[in-house]
């Protein structure tokens, strides 16, 4: 069984294929987003989901989220004595969903697909993979998210032939893909995005708000505690301006409450800078594709800020159209990655299926130009693989050797669009010895570019001499991690103590109560200290006749104390 | 039939295909490929597909299928002329019989020409009032009229992209010099010169122009002021000294050579020939004591020649020894 997988930048999500089409798997909550936070508790164990959500608040220093936006990278984040990086700590989500599934389907789960963000480079896609490793998973297909959202789309209107754009804003990346569906075939024709816009921004420009408004003294600000608080209290009314026309922001300040009230147009004209970068993409997609807004039949919202009204209407505005909201943009990733383990496995149901992506960036070599006069012009960048090719692909070109007798080539790649390499990214570099004794014209180097469906690039070079090519390997890359770095970190995240799956839920109510026992003062504080104190009394009898009843008045309790507060509501991940 | 292209052949069509039928047959066959695994056949038939799809689309223009049927094959149709805005828009052969969505889009044109007759209405009267505009100053007011509500439907920029990009093209008019680096900071030419590929003939000429103008500020730091003086010079309505009319004549003449594409968007096209008549005319007894200058190529750091210091240092050597020795004599 192949499972689809997407691991989201707030929250994550899986979905296997069955016979009645894509179905999402409920975690051990009952709750079908799982948010993408890790945290270590006391006792060492690690906590996953909710209940480290519920801890970013209370234990931010032992918490971490969108660690997403690190992947690729070598950055680490420390969790009370341990660091971690964005690999790991994405493994450990993986790990929780592998096992959710596999409580639900009651047989072990080992292969997946994971969805990425379309504009994903080279090494985050790598990352994303050793994730996947890491967490004890084959990782079958790496999806592109756009795409995923088009196959759940696709799925239900596959005798139809139609042309759609999927306007895909998740939590930390923006991706747009123009695709057309025609006799089963789902041909992505262009893609753009952005990997560094989603829902988490409209977030720090609320908090920001908070604080000039405010006036919020630096050393407050700059609190950890205090920007955990603020985050979730900021998510909570981003959230509700998309059901109602108000929110307010309220916190605890040194034993005041602030508070800042918020409607849709402070909203909108806050946001106004991330707004406009939602066009560029959507521009670019359109012009790769050579379409006009006017030849598409639809607009398909995908990824949970894409609820926002403001983003709907900017939607509208750009199109001159309504987008279709048919499915739940915060599952139709997972779905669509569902799907296509359904036809990784050749599910009969989907045999007159097909699905072709494009590449969503160029990649190429650095070269010497001559300008008209013959001088010569350095650093230029020459694709070989133009962006939204078809993939898979193969092409090779070849070139000559700037002067005679050169003993060696040296070929950098890199991946972009811009016309000089220095404004690309710099994937790799290669040497090729040359034979000395020839001139310049006989030193050609044929140069290959294969990139394939998961989007990893394979780079290889053979000159006359030397037909049997040499290949590129992209080590080195700080943000990219070695087999070997792989296996190590393996047997680390195999020492790690995870909280058991079983008593997750009262785990997390717990963290949930230590959150709002931190932001409450005076009675009602202690009052919930009561409670949090013959819940923990409950849970040590181990008897589940009094645990039940015990849990049952903790969550009571803290939902009177949480709509009777200013405390505003922890936001609810069941869409 | 025995002359049907072997793009057709693959899909088991004739010559009486459209572009319909090729995509029913793409889609067959294509469910018989494992793309993952035979990378190879796929592109071989990706390949097909798309000559046989572009085939259908000039095919069919030719054949001067004007009807509805038509309405699917301009999609294969290439960048260049889909994207040359004035044809692609008054084109009588709508996509969509829907004469709504003409409307929709003539409109978009109109609302985008309007605003860019605006933009330049300002920056031409900004350009003759001062000596010399700021980049920040015009990218500014190109943002302002760019984010003007009636350019809110996408589209818009990009007509305004095109009408900029052949502006610059027709040759040079005060302030052209600084709209160049604006449009390409402000729509990314730099960034992406595929933007400049789907702009036609324009796009082509700029695509040039810029890769010129980048070796110039690549340059060893002296020879870019210099070259920069000459240019200000060259645009500067003044004659310049004898002297430098005959030291700099070659380096002039050279520098058109090497960025013709960059001098014809940033210059006036007759001002190299005329510093070269007036140096010509020069009478000999000043020109004969005037050392005259070559373009150089050096560039700001050269990675690559790792003895290409201790060459440079002999050369200047020599030509300081060079010029010891004439001057002495």
């Amino acid at each position: 069984m192949i499972v689809g997988i997407d691991l989201g930048t707030t929250n994550s999500l899986i979905a296997v294929w069955s016979e009645a089409g894509p179905r999402l798997i409920r975690n051990s909550l009952g709750e079908i987003l799982t948010p993408s936070c890790v945290s270590v508790d006391e006792d060492g164990s690690i906590l996953v989901g909710r209940a480290a959500r519920e801890r970013l608040q209370t234990h931010p220093e032992q918490t971490a989220a969108v660690f997403k936006r690190y992947m690729g990278s070598d950055r680490t984040v420390k969790l009370g004595k341990k660091s971690f990086r964005a690999e790991e700590l994405s493994a450990l989500i993986l790990r929780a969903l592998k096992e959710d599934a596999e409580a639900d389907l009651g047989h072990p789960v080992t292969e997946a697909i994971i969805t990425v963000p379309a504009y994903f480079s080279e090494a985050q896609r790598q990352a994303t993979r050793a994730a996947g490793q890491l967490a004890g998973l084959r990782v079958d297909r790496l999806l592109n998210e756009p795409t995923a959202a088009a196959l759940a789309y696709g799925i239900h209107k596959r005798d139809a032939e139609t042309r759609f754009l999927v306007f895909d804003l998740g939590g930390g990346t923006f991706d747009v893909s123009v695709l057309d569906l025609f006799e089963g075939v789902m041909e992505v024709r262009a893609t753009a995005g952005d990997n560094y816009l989603g829902g988490e921004d409209f977030v720090l420009v609320l908090n920001e708000l908070f604080i000039q408004r405010n006036k919020i003294p630096q050393q407050v600000a700059q609190d950890s505690r205090f920007v955990q608080r603020l985050t979730a209290a900021s998510e909570a009314a981003k959230r509700q301006l998309s059901e109602s026309a108000t929110a307010s922001i309220s916190l605890n300040v040194d034993g005041a409450v602030v508070s800042l009230e918020l409607d849709e147009a402070l909203l909108e004209q806050s946001c106004a800078s991330l707004l406009a970068r939602l066009r560029e993409p959507v521009e670019r997609a359109l012009r790769d594709s050579n379409l006009r807004p006017s030849q598409l039949d639809n607009i398909v919202l995908a990824g949970g800020a894409t609820r926002m009204p403001i983003v709907r209407r900017m939607v509208a505005r750009l199109f001159g159209r309504f987008p279709s909201v048919d499915l739940n943009p915060d599952e139709v990733v997972a779905l669509g990655a569902a799907v296509q383990a359904g036809l990784k496995m050749k599910d009969a149901a989907l045999n007159e299926v097909v699905m072709t992506d494009v590449a969503p960036y160029s990649m190429g070599i650095e070269v010497v130009r001559t300008l008209p006069d013959g001088s010569s012009s350095y650093g230029h960048f020459d694709p070989i693989i133009e962006r939204n090719s078809v993939i898979p692909v193969s092409r090779v070109q070849s070139y000559i050797p700037m002067r005679d007798k050169q003993t060696e080539l040296e070929l950098n790649v890199f991946q972009g669009e811009a016309r000089l390499v220095k404004d690309n990214i710099k994937l790799g570099g290669l040497k090729i010895p040359l034979d000395k004794s020839k001139s310049r014209q006989d030193n050609a180097v044929s140069v290959r570019f294969t990139y394939d469906v998961n989007g990893l690039l394979q780079v290889e070079a053979s000159t006359e001499d030397q037909p049997k090519p040499y290949s590129l390997v992209i080590e080195g890359n700080p943000g990219v991690l070695s087999e070997r770095e792989i296996a190590e970190r393996l047997a680390k995240l195999a020492d790690l103590k995870i909280h058991p799956r079983d008593r997750m839920e009262h785990r997390t109510l717990l963290a949930r109560a230590e959150r709002i026992y931190q932001q409450l003062l005076g009675r009602e504080r202690d009052w919930i200290g009561g409670q949090i104190a013959m819940f923990e009394r409950a849970l040590e009898s181990q008897d589940a006749r009094i645990i039940a009843p015990a849990q049952r008045h903790l969550g009571d309790a803290l939902a009177h104390i949480e709509s009777n507060s200013f405390l505003g509501h922890e936001p609810d991940p069941v869409g | 039939m025995d002359n049907v292209p072997y793009f057709l052949e693959r899909f088991a069509l004739d010559l009486g295909a459209d572009e319909r039928a090729i995509r029913r047959a793409y889609a067959r066959e294509l469910k018989l490929i494992d793309q993952e695994h035979d990378a190879e056949r796929f592109q071989a038939l990706r390949r097909c597909y798309d000559i046989a799809l572009h085939w259908a689309t000039t095919h069919a223009e030719h054949a001067g299928a004007a009807d509805e049927q038509a309405e699917p094959e301009r999609d294969g149709a290439q960048a260049g002329d889909g994207q040359e805005p004035p044809d692609a828009q008054s084109d009588p052969q709508a996509e969509h019989p829907a004469a709504q969505i003409r409307a929709m889009e003539a409109a978009i044109e109109a609302a985008s020409d309007t605003v860019v007759g605006e933009f330049l209405e300002e920056f031409y009267a900004l350009a003759a009032s001062v000596a010399v505009v700021q980049i920040e100053t015009a990218r500014a007011m190109l943002q302002r009229h760019l984010g003007d509500p009636r350019m809110e439907a996408l589209g818009s920029r990009d007509i305004a992209e095109a009408r900029i990009a052949a502006l610059l093209v027709e040759g040079w008019r005060r302030g052209h010099e600084v709209l160049l680096p604006t449009a390409m900071m402000e729509f990314g030419w730099h960034e992406d010169p595929r933007r400049l590929e789907q702009l036609g003939r324009p796009g082509a000429i700029l695509n040039e122009a810029l890769g010129e103008r980048e070796h110039f500020f690549a340059q060893d730091f002296t020879q870019m002021e210099l070259q920069r003086r000459l240019i200000d010079a060259l645009r500067s309505e003044k004659r310049p000294s004898d002297t430098d009319l005959v030291r700099y004549a070659d380096v002039v003449a050279g520098m058109e050579l090497r960025y013709p594409n960059w001098f014809h968007v940033i210059l006036a096209s007759n001002k190299v020939k005329q510093w070269c008549e007036l140096a010509r005319v020069v009478p000999l007894s000043v020109s004969q004591n005037i050392t005259v200058e070559k373009l150089d190529d050096k560039r700001a750091s050269d990675k690559k020649g790792s003895f290409g210091w201790p060459v440079g240092i002999v050369i200047w050597l020599i030509y300081q020894l060079v010029k010891y020795i004439f001057n002495n004599s």
